[in-house]
């Protein structure tokens, strides 16, 4: 049976000399028969090393003293080795069949989507909570300095009204552990409008305009406690670290060293997780102001009213484009408001 | 002119459609296995980068063994374990476990060579890597030092020195290459490559500014104004880069290397252009951009048979004499022992 095949052409390397000498191959009794000028032997193919198939390459057959042979014509040297028995590892066949190569595709999908949605997120929470103090307050005092240089001017509230409104903070009870000592500062808000920021370090800074927009404290209240739920939470910290992750992920995957297009996949999952931080705060917002015997509604009264919802500023080090920094692009990836107030709304 | 007609190209034959196939196995393999299959994974990627490159008819093979790369591999993850750990708890620790790693680094860099170089093989006979271990330190360690303390200066230095320890202790069989390299060419390479670099910031820097100026409102303020702009200026300076600078220093370096370098009375030519290099790069990456990254297996192997085809022997009078003198040249393969396993990095 083995005979009918026709023998394959392949050139013998002796593997002491580069000198090729044409051979013939073929299979006979489970052995691998090279024969050519000079050349005549019978070696057993379980003894071979035998090169997997590659696309165009030719095929190798590594005899066990050093010598070699390379098989060009690789369909019929296939053909040969399938009649005696011989099959390829199922990698290689996977490598080369359509329908595995497809399967593998949507499995490497659906890890890097479970990588994104759930193993990111837990270990940004783990590297966010294990971010020294010292270092959150250095990030935050940077950011805030930064602000103050482009974005703010100096508040022009009363320092009577300033007092009175940290005063208010700070006698709110707090039923999870740890508490946050938020520390309260007051800005103009210039674009940002009235509008509130949570730094990591707890600072959490207020615009006049948010202040002149509220119809009663209790609103800013409200709002305040949507700011503390962000700094419990450690949401800047977070968002700083996931968007950085997804941006050296793009990066190092696209090649790009500019970090120009590795910012866009960062910013869209910057986008997509800030939605999840919202609805924490206001959970976190909610049961604050419950315990303390404020209508939750009020938080929904003036998101109504606000240019847009209160962020939490991102702190720590990132590379992603610095236009994601700029306050404009906040109100870009603000999360429905209208879900929002519903939500908190409907809250007991 | 006679040397141009028996020019020997260096062919490649991979086509993206095989090569994707095994990529995506590969790189499911290696997420499924948490890693661990990424050595299998860079056996069966060289193999077919080396058995479908062909000189003079014979393809390249290679003989690197999965396990010896894993040990490698897992050495590499635990010196940087024991580093991230350290810095964490014992800061004083880590210092210590930072100069040990720097001590042994260039070590193992040269057995890294020595496992590629002997793991290569034309015609049945192996490469070999006889550089030494001293030399290995002076590269490895002294020059990047040097670059450090002359803020830079020394960088093409130490590429020189990198390309003509890499090539010029490389032999096959017993014949040894020759790398001539001189270190003018590779500085020349690197002052054209720093001006451009200068004239092109200078060059955004000023196009943004005028931009900037136009289109922003007054009421915006002016720190708002630079700080923006800075980014632009950074954002596109560091796109330029990529591709004005960065191709061009590729294609020069690797045609100095290879133009100087020799086996025995044979010498190599190479002929990549720094803008074709610079056009694959773009287009490399709008494909990769458009597919969602799917293109990437079919942007790396256009990249490499470019640079692979730029590349072709000369050889000292014709195709049959090259071929009689690397016949006549007997192989002493004394097995290296199997100490050798590999240090992923990129040289």
């Amino acid at each position: 049976m083995d005979l009918s095949d026709p023998p394959v052409t392949a050139l013998y390397f002796d593997g002491r000399s580069s000198r090729a000498r044409p051979v013939m191959l073929s299979v006979a009794d489970g052995k691998l028969v090279t024969c050519g000028e000079d050349v005549e032997r019978r070696d057993a193919l379980a003894v071979l090393r035998l090169s997997e198939p590659l696309g165009h390459a030719p095929r190798l057959v590594t005899f066990p003293d050093g010598a070699h042979c390379e098989v060009s014509d690789d369909a019929a040297f296939r053909r040969m080795l399938a009649r005696s028995g011989q099959r390829d590892a199922p990698v290689v066949r996977w490598q080369f069949s359509r329908t595995a190569v497809a399967v593998s595709l949507a499995v490497l999908v659906a890890c890097l989507v479970l990588a994104h949605e759930w193993l990111l997120p837990r270990l940004a929470r783990q590297v966010a909570e294990r971010v020294p103090a010292e270092l959150a307050t250095r990030v935050s005092d940077e950011t805030l300095a930064m602000l103050d240089a482009n974005v703010f001017g100096p508040s022009q509230l009363p320092v009577a009204r300033q007092q009175a409104l940290s005063a208010r903070l700070a006698t709110l009870k707090q039923a999870d552990m740890p508490t946050v000592r938020p520390q309260l500062l007051f800005r103009q808000g210039r674009p940002m409008g009235a509008n509130a920021l949570a730094l990591p370090s707890g600072l959490i800074v207020v615009t006049d305009e948010l202040v002149a927009l509220a119809r009663n404290d209790e609103e800013i209240l409200g709002v305040l406690a949507h700011e503390m739920g962000h700094v419990s939470q450690r949401h800047g910290l977070r968002l700083a670290i996931e968007s950085s992750a997804v941006g050296l992920f793009a990066a190092w995957y696209i090649g790009d060293v500019s970090a120009l297009l590795a910012g866009v996949p960062a910013a869209l999952s910057q986008a997509r997780y800030s939605r999840g931080f919202e609805r924490e705060a206001d959970d976190f917002a909610a049961r604050l102001l419950v315990l303390n015997g404020i209508p939750v509604g009020r938080l929904a009264d003036i998101l109504e009213r606000m240019d847009g919802p209160p962020e939490p500023l991102e702190g720590g080090s990132r590379t992603g484009s610095e236009h994601s920094r700029s306050p404009f692009a906040y109100f870009a990836t603000h999360p429905l408001t209208a879900e929002r107030i519903h939500r908190l709304r409907a809250a007991p | 002119m006679d040397k141009q007609d028996n020019a020997l190209p260096v062919v490649f034959s991979g086509e993206g459609r095989d090569y994707f196939g095994i990529w995506v196995v590969n790189l499911l393999l290696t997420v499924l296995t948490l890693g661990i299959y990424s050595a299998w994974a860079k056996v069966r990627r060289m193999h077919f980068f080396y058995r479908h490159t062909s000189l003079a008819g014979a393809a390249f093979d290679y003989h690197g063994e999965p396990l010896s790369i894993l040990k490698g591999r897992t050495l590499a993850f635990l010196m940087f374990m024991a580093y991230q750990i350290s810095a964490e708890t014992q800061p004083m620790v880590a210092a210590i476990v930072l100069l040990v790693l720097m001590a042994v680094m260039p070590w193992l860099l040269h057995r890294s060579l020595c496992f590629r170089m002997h793991n290569s093989s034309y015609r049945g006979l192996r490469f070999v890597f006889r550089g030494s271990v001293r030399q290995a330190y002076v590269v490895f360690l002294g020059l990047p030092l040097l670059i450090l303390v002359s803020l830079g200066l020394a960088f093409p230095l130490w590429v020189h020195a990198l390309k003509v320890y890499q090539y010029g202790s490389s032999a096959f069989g017993r014949s040894g290459f020759h790398c001539a390299l001189s270190r003018a060419e590779i500085y020349r390479i690197y002052l054209v490559a720093g001006m451009v670099a200068i004239g092109v910031t200078v060059a955004i820097t000023l196009l943004l500014g005028l931009g900037v100026a136009e289109t922003l409102s007054v009421e915006e303020g002016a720190e708002t104004r630079a700080l923006a702009m800075a980014g632009g200026v950074a954002l596109l300076a560091g796109f330029a880069m990529m591709l004005c600078v960065a191709p061009f220093v590729a294609a020069g370096v690797q045609n100095a290397v290879w133009n100087g370098l020799s086996l025995g009375p044979h010498r190599f030519r190479s002929a990549v252009s720094g803008r074709r290099l610079a056009f694959i790069t773009l287009t490399n990456l709008l494909g990769v951009i458009l597919t969602l990254g799917l293109y990437r297996p079919f942007a790396e192997l256009r990249l490499m048979k470019y640079r692979l085809q730029s590349i072709s022997m000369l050889p000292d009078g014709d195709l049959d004499d090259f071929v009689a003198l690397i016949e006549a040249d007997v192989a002493a393969i004394g097995e290296e022992s199997a100490e050798m396993f590999d240090v992923d990095v990129g040289l």
